[in-house]
């Protein structure tokens, strides 16, 4: 524990925890993030699982590359949100299961699109690939819920 | 004003949200399901009218549509359902009456889109330019939900009491 009390107690998380502005700055970016990860994913992943068919599977380099953006901005706005309450959160059953549903989420994202680069065009999607998809959705949307939750089951901070 | 928040307060909608215990936070997650649902649509269609994702047909595109108006449906309930739990919190947060306009202009834009500009932008050919009104609606559709999403984030700092 010794690194996230000393995390939460740097000054800059200090001020991200204290400034009146910056915490909801903070929660501004996570939010547009979200959206734009979890939004395109399930754009791509709704795609494989067949809708809409005439769209052609080319959009999804462009898509992942503006999600990635969206993951890098939650990336580094949620663990400065992480460092204001590094100590308790990490305590936070909720807060974890948020973390293992976006690695196993991210993770899918990966396998199916390389899954669908290395298929010859016009090939029709595998069952095995619409499980990846449809896997991928859930974990993004197990990641949200969780996330809210987080909020209503951290303990207080005194 | 106070006798129409009171009213929407004793709803049996209200009475529901605030007496059951999990109402509010299931409201909420389906709110982050549904903008993100929304946004996600609104990022591929309206970026496809301004010129990016240059390989998709626009027909195609805009056969996403439907997916954004579930995420729209989803908000408005679980919207309404957040008003009826304390609607003084929300007509007194002078950012909420700023999401309200933009939602209607985000609506009013949409549905501009829909009747007027729809059947033109799906007949166009994948590699022709969208007109230049479509693409600055299309610009502001994106400004204006962002704008959405960025005030909804921020009720709760603009409340007048503490809450949210």
């Amino acid at each position: 524990m010794g690194f996230l009390t000393w995390l939460q107690e740097t000054e800059f998380a200090q001020f991200l925890a204290s400034d009146p502005y910056a915490y909801p700055v903070l929660l501004c970016f996570h939010a547009i993030g979200m959206a734009t990860v979890v939004g395109l994913v399930w754009v791509m992943s709704a795609r494989v699982l067949g809708y809409p068919k005439g769209l052609t599977i080319e959009t999804f380099h462009r898509m992942s590359t503006i999600a990635l953006w969206g993951f890098a901005v939650n990336a580094v706005s949620g663990f400065m949100i992480f460092s204001t309450e590094a100590t308790r959160v990490i305590d936070n059953a909720e807060f974890l299961i948020k973390m293992a549903a976006i690695l196993i989420g991210g993770l899918s994202v990966w396998y199916m699109m390389r899954t669908v680069r290395q298929l010859a065009p016009d090939v029709a999607f595998p069952v095995s690939l619409k499980v990846t998809a449809f896997v991928t959705s859930a974990a993004w949307f197990v990641a949200i819920v969780f996330g809210r939750l987080v909020a209503y089951t951290i303990k207080p901070p005194f | 004003m106070d006798d129409l928040l009171r009213w929407v307060r004793d709803t049996p909608l209200g009475h529901f949200m605030r007496e059951t215990g999990n109402a509010f936070p299931v409201a909420e997650m389906s709110h982050f399901i549904g903008l993100s649902l929304l946004m996600g649509v609104m990022l591929v269609v309206d970026l496809r009218i301004l010129g990016v994702f240059k390989q998709a047909s626009y027909s195609s595109v805009l056969k996403l549509i439907p997916m954004a108006i579930v995420g729209f449906a989803i908000n408005l309930i679980s919207g309404v359902c957040f008003i009826a739990t304390n609607p003084f919190l929300y007509f007194t947060n002078p950012a909420f009456y700023w999401k309200l306009t933009f939602i209607l202009l985000g609506g009013l834009n949409a549905l501009w889109f829909t009747f007027a500009e729809h059947r033109q932008i799906a007949g166009l050919p994948t590699d022709a330019q969208a007109p230049a009104l479509a693409r600055v609606m299309a610009a502001a559709s994106l400004g204006m939900w962002m704008l959405v999403l960025l005030l909804g984030r921020l009720l709760p700092t603009f409340a007048p009491v503490a809450g949210g």
